[in-house]
């Protein structure tokens, strides 16, 4: 009997502990985006920040049998300066009411200017990737302005900005100028292995938000050095292999035309017998289809699809030696990922010849790079031709 | 633990029992009869004199619990018609019971104890002067409903009859579907006073003996003034009393108890009441309805899935969606967070109290649904429920999601087969709550393994409740979750250890291996 009191005893505690962790969905302060901006008034010797966080204001998106209360805003922007950013989230809490919570965040939003800042870049990721609320699933992107103003931007189909920027992001399988998005995760990654990386580039331009290139940080300072505009970018993602789909202007004897790339596959060889010299062979293939020709020459000419798959070739690999040459040359970074293969596949080389490549003996702005490319076209349309070029002539 | 407390060693008789003999004075002994039953107005007692005045009879029986047709036809008439009777009293007695009655079922009774057992059964008492013995004769009758479609099991397909509150017009119900001679009914009396008949049914070769003997065991310990209801008897034999889990089966389909035979178990029938139990009971088995074997498999399977999904709904729904609500928002897809968080925006409880509200207002009109007719019933479920929940989401008391919650546990909850498991789901899906109340999807966890571990302990009559998941037998897994084609359903369920394991045959001439 003694047993039975002390085991209901013990129960009893249970409940004398409450539910401490208990917090209703609608007194939370859903953040969904966060902007990071260097403050206007710097003063102190470490710079000041500002931080925006997106809060959702559920009623906002009203219940659908209301059909959705257009007089009020579903989301609202907070803005907070100060240096440290678990600081600014604490002042936020007071602000507004319900705590900031961060689990479904789905952007940040970074200004260019602070993240040309040597090291600025990684404290700010810090508590983004460091607290246990955060999800490594969340997206970066880099702001060529002020970051806030990002935010600010009314979507006509999402409610949310900053969801609407991943919506953006989402398509990067039909423009192949977009990069992917990178993941909070990833990011975390880079940074442990010190490798280059590319993070998106985003405009607000009037009420839209535009992808426009990508910014090149450097691994070791995390810092952005350079950026590159979209059809750079095509170009390493055609090295990288990770096209998902996007187009291809050429023209084939005068005649434009334009390439849709279905997929595409890389495969990257280094040669790297030698510690002072690497030879990198890319071959890239791709499947795709025409898509759309301002000549009247029928397709169906086999000899004829020769020569446009020659001058698609060369198209490519036009675009692709273009950016490399951006890279070795003028920029000096290797951000298409080689080191990476390096390191995993020549592990002993790589670990001699680190320090040398990029700085140094430049290893990698003097390495040979071999581009081949193949294409498969598999189709030219429903049709071999939409207009009849020698009868109109 | 809760056996004893049953075991209590009262074996004081609380009546008189008249052990009068019968005696040799025709009128003493119908003054007896009177006496001991206090003259009731439905008391007929009927004094007559057959061969030409020569000898002194009567008949004694309650009118309403006979069919007075049989004592017009084949007593009376048949005393009245008969002549060449001899003088001797007692050799006339003899002629009466072997030549002249054309009753088929007829004894002899020595006391007057055998003679009230009797009418009050429905028999019909025949007295000789100056013979003291009697003439019991089954004229049972009275009012009885006829055989329908069982209420709380009706099927789309299947045999539409289903088991009366006649314990006779069930044993038929039960011989109908099994003719086989195999098939034993062992009877017992049940009540100190009503005296119910009970039978426990089973198939002698098929059905493990220490199964039968245990239900045996267990039914002579019943010791109660009476059973109106199977019921009764299921609390007194079943293992724990403190399960929430039905360990017998009760059912009103002859299908169901003659399914149920065949793997082993042991049906028990108590007269005036159509629900049957059926034992030993497994999680397993309160999961299928007969239905299952009558559709093809394909669907069958499917339907199966479909219900053990509805038990995890009518189990786990409303706590996960407190668990969900109140301590794990991370977890909801963003979009619907967000929509959750616009629809109770406004609600002034927390989400607990917001859905005991709900599931309490649900039980009480499944309960008032129950306790009006038929027809008014299922309007006033509907309509209430409709009215309750639209006005209580306006009035801003609940969010349309808890309401949405709260229809689909109810609907789930409906839909398993067995009343009896929906509403030990029902208990548990409190508790769950609470759990996650306190503990969120920890807390509900906690409650599962909690669960888990009392259905593994628990037995049925020797048989593991969990049984074929828990003590695992692989072959019995083909009519679990899934149900395979009956021609790949060759043995009885393993776990019943029946003595004979092979359903059937057909298909199997090649390779017999069993």
């Amino acid at each position: 009997m003694n047993k039975k009191y002390l085991f209901l005893l013990c129960c009893f505690c249970f409940f004398l502990t409450g539910c401490w962790d208990e917090m209703n969905i609608e007194e939370r302060g859903f953040v969904v985006g966060v902007a990071f901006d260097l403050a206007e008034e710097q003063s102190g010797d470490s710079p000041m920040i500002t931080m925006t966080n997106q809060f959702v204001v559920p009623a906002g998106f009203g219940t659908p049998s209301e059909g959705g209360n257009s007089s009020e805003k579903p989301y609202s922007n907070l803005s907070v300066t100060g240096q440290s950013l678990f600081e600014m989230t604490r002042e936020m809490a007071t602000i507004q009411g319900n705590a900031p919570y961060y689990e479904h965040l789905q952007s940040i939003v970074v200004a260019e200017e602070l993240a040309q800042e040597p090291h600025m870049f990684e404290n700010v990721m810090d508590l983004l990737i460091r607290d246990p609320e955060m999800r490594r699933e969340t997206r970066v992107v880099v702001s060529a302005k002020k970051a806030k103003d990002i935010l600010e931007i009314e979507p006509t189909l999402e409610p949310l900005p900053a969801m609407h920027i991943n919506t953006v992001n989402d398509n990067i399988d039909r423009a192949g100028g977009l990069i992917q998005p990178l993941r909070i995760g990833e990011l975390n990654e880079y940074m442990l292995e010190e490798y280059n990386y590319l993070i998106p580039i985003v405009r607000a331009f009037e009420d839209r938000i535009i992808f426009n290139g990508a910014g090149i940080f450097d691994g070791k300072s995390n810092q952005l050095v350079d950026t590159i505009s979209g059809l750079e970018i095509f170009g390493v993602n055609l090295i990288t292999g990770k096209l998902k789909g996007g187009f291809i202007n050429f023209k084939a004897k005068d005649e434009k035309m334009v390439y849709e790339i279905k997929q595409a596959k890389s495969n990257i060889k280094i040669e790297a017998d030698q510690t002072d010299h690497i030879t990198i062979d890319i071959e890239i293939d791709t499947e795709g289809n025409i898509a759309e020709t301002f000549g009247g020459r029928s397709l169906l000419d086999e000899n004829y699809m020769e020569v446009v798959n020659k001058h698609l070739r060369e198209e490519i690999k036009h675009q692709v030696t273009d950016i490399l040459k951006k890279g070795q040359e003028e920029i000096g970074m290797d951000f298409f990922g080689f080191s990476k293969i390096m390191r995993e596949k020549h592990y002993k080389t790589w670990e001699k010849i680190k320090g040398d490549w990029e700085d140094g003996k430049n290893i990698f702005q003097n390495a040979t790079i071999n581009v081949t490319v193949e294409n498969t076209i598999r189709t030219v349309g429903t049709t071999n031709r939409t207009k009849d070029l020698k009868r109109s002539e | 633990m809760g056996r004893s407390l049953y075991r209590k060693n009262d074996k004081k008789k609380a009546e008189e029992n008249f052990s009068l003999e019968i005696g040799t004075n025709l009128a003493e002994n119908l003054g007896n009869v009177r006496k001991m039953l206090e003259n009731p107005n439905d008391l007929i007692i009927r004094e007559f004199t057959i061969g030409n005045g020569n000898h002194r009879t009567a008949i004694v029986y309650i009118d309403g619990l006979v069919e007075s047709v049989y004592i017009q036809d084949h007593i009376m008439e048949d005393l009245k018609q008969a002549t060449e009777l001899p003088d001797d009293k007692q050799e006339l007695f003899d002629v009466i019971q072997h030549e002249v009655i054309t009753l088929t079922d007829i004894e002899r009774g020595q006391s007057l104890d055998d003679v009230s057992n009797a009418i009050l059964s429905g028999k019909t008492v025949f007295y000789l002067d100056e013979v003291n013995q009697v003439l019991i004769m089954d004229t049972k009758g009275g009012e009885n409903r006829s055989v329908e479609e069982p209420q709380s099991e009706s099927l789309i397909r299947g045999p539409r009859e289903g088991f009366v509150e006649d314990l006779s017009t069930n044993t038929v119900l039960i011989r109908q579907q099994i003719a086989d001679p195999n098939l034993r009914f062992k009877n017992y009396k049940v009540g100190r006073r009503s005296k119910k008949d009970l039978l426990v049914v089973y198939m002698d070769g098929i059905a493990n003996p220490d199964i039968v003997e245990e239900v045996k065991r267990r039914l002579e310990t019943i010791d109660i003034d009476d059973a109106p209801e199977s019921g009764y008897i299921e609390q007194w034999i079943e293992d724990s009393f403190l399960s929430p889990f039905p360990q017998v089966l009760s059912t009103e389909r002859p299908d169901k108890a003659a399914e149920g035979m065949l793997q082993g178990k042991v049906v028990i029938m108590l007269d005036r009441t159509p629900f049957v139990l059926i034992a030993p009971a497994t999680f397993g088995s309160s999961m299928h309805s007969p239905e299952d074997y009558y559709w093809r498999w394909s669907l069958a399977t499917l339907i199966r899935m479909l219900r053990y999904l509805a038990a995890f709904i009518s189990v786990f729904l409303p706590a996960l969606y407190i668990a969900l609500v109140s301590y794990h928002q991370g977890l909801i897809p963003s979009k619907l967070a967000f929509s959750i968080a616009a629809s109770r925006h406004g609600v002034p409880f927390p989400p607990f109290i917001e859905a005991l509200i709900m599931t309490v207002t649900m039980e009480l009109l499944r309960e008032a649904g129950l306790r009006l007719p038929t027809a008014i019933g299922q309007t006033i479920g509907i309509v209430g429920g409709l009215v309750i929940g639209e006005a209580a989401v306006s009035a801003g008391i609940v969010s349309p999601i808890m309401v949405i919650v709260v229809a689909l546990n109810a609907i789930a909850s409906f839909s398993l087969p067995s009343y009896d498991i929906a509403i030990s789901f029902r208990i548990l899906q409190f508790g769950l709550m609470c759990a996650a109340a306190i503990f969120g999807l920890y807390g509900i966890i906690l409650g599962y393994i909690m669960i888990n571990i009392h259905l593994v302990n628990l037995t049925s009559f020797g048989v593991p409740y969990s049984a074929p998941f828990a003590p695992n037998f692989l072959s019995d897994w083909k009519d679990l979750v899934l149900r395979a084609p009956i021609t790949m359903k060759k043995k009885r369920p393993v776990f019943m250890q029946t003595n004979d394991e092979k359903l059937m045959n057909k298909g199997d001439i090649g390779n017999e291996k069993v």
